[in-house]
């Protein structure tokens, strides 16, 4: 690679936050900076100098991709419709006296660790901004968490059979659509590396 | 200019920047900043994120070469991008007129 320390020291930073094709991308982009600046300063320092100042620096460059990532994308998403669908579930509870029913202390608890895990594992790709490689595992786990639980919740129902209502309804259309969001979110999130 | 400026416009001048033919994403920046005199000149690291998202919704399709040695990303427009381009064009102008209306400093109609 043609270049400068400093422009070579820029790249590995961002090969360590950033996949491989997107670093190749970006290695093209800076080192035709570099060219550019080259022809019109002639000292390599000064050159490398200006090619990162119009590049932007890592930290910035990072959260734009993660900001733009359909990982972060399906994570918001999923993060945002968990409130609507474990109102409706709260509720049909509620109203079923459902913590009455014959379901084992275990089993309640397992339902407790997949919410906190999927509302963890949302959460964290949504808020990191400096790891691209940690944005796009958590939003995969948090989509497959998020998918688990609702069908979990769908089987707890078919299981059971408690008497139908319209607040049941709702919820069940709500998690048949988190389901659908979920497994729909995971192949974008998988291909975009 | 800064890049915030830009907010809910960016596309659409980045996909005009590819009207033209196929172009990587330095020289996509450098389009930009020659077609606005220099007054537009974004960060180069923070174009490719855009043209990511761009390509994702269908509006640019990307492919890869090498160039002096170098792996290099190439994007151009697809229909729906042309499309797309129109359709930003047409709103721009709607929303210049209106803009230039307001702040042309003629009078404020009485409101009551």
């Amino acid at each position: 690679m043609a270049g400068h320390e400093l422009i070579e020291r820029h790249l590995r930073t961002l090969a360590e936050r950033l996949p491989d094709p997107v670093v190749d991308e970006l290695t093209d982009g800076l080192l035709a900076s570099y060219d550019d600046q080259m022809e019109r300063l002639g000292d390599p320092d000064a050159a490398a100098q200006a090619a990162l100042a119009d590049f932007g620096d890592a930290d910035s460059v990072t959260a734009a991709f993660i900001r733009a990532s359909s990982a972060r994308q399906a994570a918001f998403t999923l993060l945002v419709a968990g409130p609507i669908v474990g109102l409706s579930w709260g509720a049909t509870i509620v109203t079923a006296n459902g913590w009455t029913s014959a379901i084992p202390l275990s089993s309640r608890l397992a339902v407790g660790v997949l919410l906190g895990s999927a509302v963890l594992l949302l959460v964290t790709a949504i808020r990191d901004q400096r790891h691209y490689r940690t944005v796009r595992l958590a939003a995969l786990g948090g989509a497959g968490t998020v998918a688990v639980l609702d069908t979990v919740m769908l089987g707890t129902v078919v299981t059971l059979v408690p008497p139908p209502s319209l607040l049941l309804l709702v919820a069940l259309t709500g998690s048949v659509a988190r389901i659908m969001l979920a497994v729909r979110a995971i192949p974008a999130v998988i291909a975009r590396q | 200019m800064r890049a915030e400026a830009l907010k809910g416009h960016l596309d659409g001048l980045l996909l005009a920047t590819l009207e033209h033919g196929p172009q990587h994403g330095y020289a996509v920046k450098e389009a930009l900043c020659d077609a606005t005199g220099g007054r537009l000149d974004l960060p180069t690291g923070t174009v490719y994120p855009a043209l990511h998202r761009l390509e994702r919704a269908g509006l640019i399709k990307g492919s890869w070469s090498v160039v002096g040695g170098r792996r290099r990303r190439t994007y151009e427009l697809t229909e729906q991008g042309r499309r797309s381009l129109a359709g930003a064009r047409d709103h721009w102008q709607e929303f210049a007129a209106v803009m230039s209306a307001a702040l042309g400093g003629g009078p404020w109609p009485a409101t009551n």
